[in-house]
């Protein structure tokens, strides 16, 4: 068994601890992330995978600090940010806006968004949008830093980029706008790369082609990654780690194989259950998890699953499970194993 | 970009083709001309009018003619710089609007340059302050200008300064100056003098463009574009004025032509109150007597003002926004 959860302080890139972020929205307040713990090791790649709305998004907006306030706000929790060869850092007692916390934007931390279209200003060109990035962290004028854009274009994929380079996001296709977000994501060879869903919104061979060129580009930069997605089998191809989510919270975070073999929480053995098998008369999917993901508004007491379980017990209604990690770094929040 | 230009000159000879025709019908659209409009002043005095005399002025001014004639008359004149003659004022209409349009473009571009550079920054401001009790205070001073009619505020003012200071704000110079030749003195009086008719007529607006700017800001702040720009590690100011500001003040930039005709109409009924030397009340004026060409003549003359406002806007419309410059 392939065993990457790392065990080490030293093996530890990035490390989220009881992280909280809500919404007050005029309606009331949104839990979105309601106490996250994921540990990302260094040069691995962490898949997260959950329903749509259960908090991927907002946590990896969370680590950037990109979190829009108001309405969001992060209340509670940590997150350790080891360097090599630096003093840990504490992303969350940096302020926004400010100078050191700007220095980890793009230099030490990127991300790739999830809406290719949308995260892309229509009105520079690709090559602007990967210059003023590099002139930010790097002393180059802007024909080094034109060059060096020309390069990242090249390493991503794009055919001609010297022509590309001066091209404007809408001449471009939603797979080639991709590859640019990704270049702009990996200009200054950050060392933790959040990717939100990067290929959700392209078809299906120009997802394939993604993930490989980002799977390439993670073993020759050793990049570690946090891969949100929903799609169990991009976890399969791509994860070494998996964090399941659900309604705001992480309720199980293992191996990618011991994930998928011996899953633990009734929500993760649901998940599985429910990718279509091939071969199976047709592609069929089999028994999807019963229920309804509850109101986002409401505050849920007890188990956040446990409407949906089927091996819920009083315990569950009344008691939040805690997150119960064993040696081996796997963890899950279920009361099955407590 | 060469083709979008010639698209747009071809529909700007075009428009003031049309408009030509319609304003000269229009004026002409009241019963009556200018001829029984003089009579009718001329009979409130008690002088006795001859029939023979009516008869060979209304030739002389060409008014027994079909009006597609007098049209065609006007038109090609005015090809020749010859806008025909003002029937009231005695006096060639090239020569009562070269007096009256410098002070008027003046005026305008003025109030122009006002209403951007006060109303740009203010509604960033209130957007990126968004619920701050200057972004309150901006939208309070955006009703009450919005609101409050030119004219009253006019009004109110020189009230309040004659009353307060003994001092006339209306018109462009003081007593002293009104005949005299330009000087440096004249310069400083007439700058003095300025500011009423800019608050004035670009108030209502400055008002209005807060309001856009502010509308138009906090639509784009909120976008994935801006916190990938702000993942990049740009600080604060750059983001948000490269990137959301850049993208909303592209509609109000282009639109910037189209507010120049707003603001030489919108000085009419202030100039009024005021009494300013500029066209407007000297186009009221030629409207209430049926003076036709003069009032032709300077509806054309605002008309052509307005296209190429908004041939300007288009041009700048390409200039900064690539996706139409590339269409
Ligand atoms: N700006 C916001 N204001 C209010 N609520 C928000 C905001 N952003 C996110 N939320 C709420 O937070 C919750 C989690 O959203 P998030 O975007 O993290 O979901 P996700 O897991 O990324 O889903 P998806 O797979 O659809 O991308 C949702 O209920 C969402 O409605
Ligand atoms: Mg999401």
């Amino acid at each position: 068994m392939v065993d990457s959860v790392a065990k080490n302080r030293e093996d530890i890139l990035l490390e989220v601890k009881g992280l909280k972020t809500y919404f007050h929205t005029e309606y009331g307040v949104v839990r979105a992330v309601n106490g996250v713990d994921i540990t990302f090791p260094r040069g691995k790649v962490v898949g997260v995978v959950g329903e749509s709305g259960c908090g991927k998004s907002v946590t990896a907006l969370s680590i950037m600090q990109l979190v829009s306030q108001p309405p969001g706000k992060i209340e509670a929790g940590t997150i350790m940010y080891y360097p090599e060869d630096e003093a840990p850092i504490d992303i969350l007692s940096l302020n926004p806006k400010e100078r050191k916390m700007r220095e980890l934007r793009g230099k030490e931390l990127a991300m790739i968004f999830q809406e290719p279209m949308t995260s892309l200003n229509p009105i520079y060109t690709v090559g602007d949008q990967i210059i003023e990035k590099v002139q930010v962290h790097f002393p180059m004028d802007r024909n080094e830093a034109k060059e060096y854009a020309i390069d990242m274009l090249n390493k991503v994929g794009i055919p001609d980029p010297a022509q590309r380079v001066d091209e404007y996001p809408h001449q471009m296709s939603g797979g080639m706008r991709q590859r640019a977000m990704i270049a702009i994501a990996l200009a200054c060879d950050p060392r933790f790369l959040i990717a939100d869903e990067p290929t959700t919104a392209l078809d299906v061979t120009v997802q394939a082609q993604i993930l490989i060129l980002m799977q390439d580009l993670q073993q020759e930069f050793g990049t570690s990654i946090m891969l949100v997605t929903h799609d169990l089998g991009v976890v399969g191809e791509m994860a070494d780690v998996v964090a399941v989510m659900y309604m705001g919270k992480v309720v199980e975070y293992a191996d990618v194989q011991t994930l998928f073999y011996e899953p633990r929480h009734p929500y993760t053995r649901g998940l599985l259950r429910s990718i279509p098998l091939i071969g199976q008369s047709g592609a069929r999917w089999l028994s999807p998890i019963e229920g309804m993901l509850p109101d986002p508004y409401d505050q849920i007491i007890g188990c956040s699953f446990a409407a949906r379980c089927p091996h819920r017990t009083e315990q569950c209604q009344h008691e939040t499970p805690p997150w119960l990690e064993s040696e081996d770094g796997r963890g899950v929040r279920c009361w099955l194993y407590a | 970009m060469a083709n979008y230009l010639t698209k747009r000159l071809i529909y700007m000879l075009i428009t003031l083709f049309g408009i030509s025709i319609i304003s000269f019908t229009v004026i002409q659209l009241p019963p009556g001309d200018y001829l029984t409009s003089y009579i009718t002043e001329l009979q409130a005095s008690g002088t006795v009018v001859d029939e023979a005399q009516i008869a060979s002025l209304r030739q002389r001014y060409g008014l027994d003619k079909p009006i597609y004639v007098q049209y065609f008359k006007w038109i090609t004149g005015i090809f020749r710089g010859d806008f025909g003659r003002s029937f009231e004022w005695n006096e060639s209409v090239r020569v009562l609007i070269s007096e009256r349009l410098p002070m008027t473009i003046a005026i305008s571009l003025l109030t122009l340059v006002f209403t951007y550079v006060l109303a740009i920054p203010i509604g960033i401001y209130s957007a990126v302050r968004q619920y701050s009790f200057g972004d309150y205070l901006a939208i309070f001073i955006g009703f009450i200008g919005i609101s409050i009619p030119g004219f009253l505020l006019a009004l109110v003012l020189m009230f309040a300064f004659y009353h307060m200071f003994g001092i006339s704000i209306g018109g462009l110079f003081s007593a002293a100056f009104e005949d005299a030749p330009w000087s440096w003195a004249k310069f400083k009086d007439l700058v003095d003098h300025l500011w009423v008719p800019m608050i004035v007529v670009g108030m209502s607006g400055t008002a209005g463009l807060i309001r856009t700017m502010r509308a138009t800001t906090l639509d784009e702040l909120g976008k994935d574009y801006v916190k990938m720009a702000r993942s990049k590690g740009l600080p604060e100011w750059k983001v948000i004025l490269k990137h959301p500001v850049r993208v909303a003040i592209n509609p109000i930039v282009s639109t910037v032509g189209w507010e120049l005709p707003r603001i030489v109409s919108g000085t009419t009924i202030v100039a009024v109150v005021l009494s300013l030397p500029i066209t407007g009340p000297l186009l009221l004026q030629a409207l209430l007597s049926q003076d036709m060409y003069l009032a032709g003549s300077f509806i054309m003359m605002l008309s052509v003002l307005t296209v190429i406002g908004t041939l300007i806007s288009d041009i700048l419309l390409a200039v900064i926004d690539p996706r139409i410059r590339l269409e």
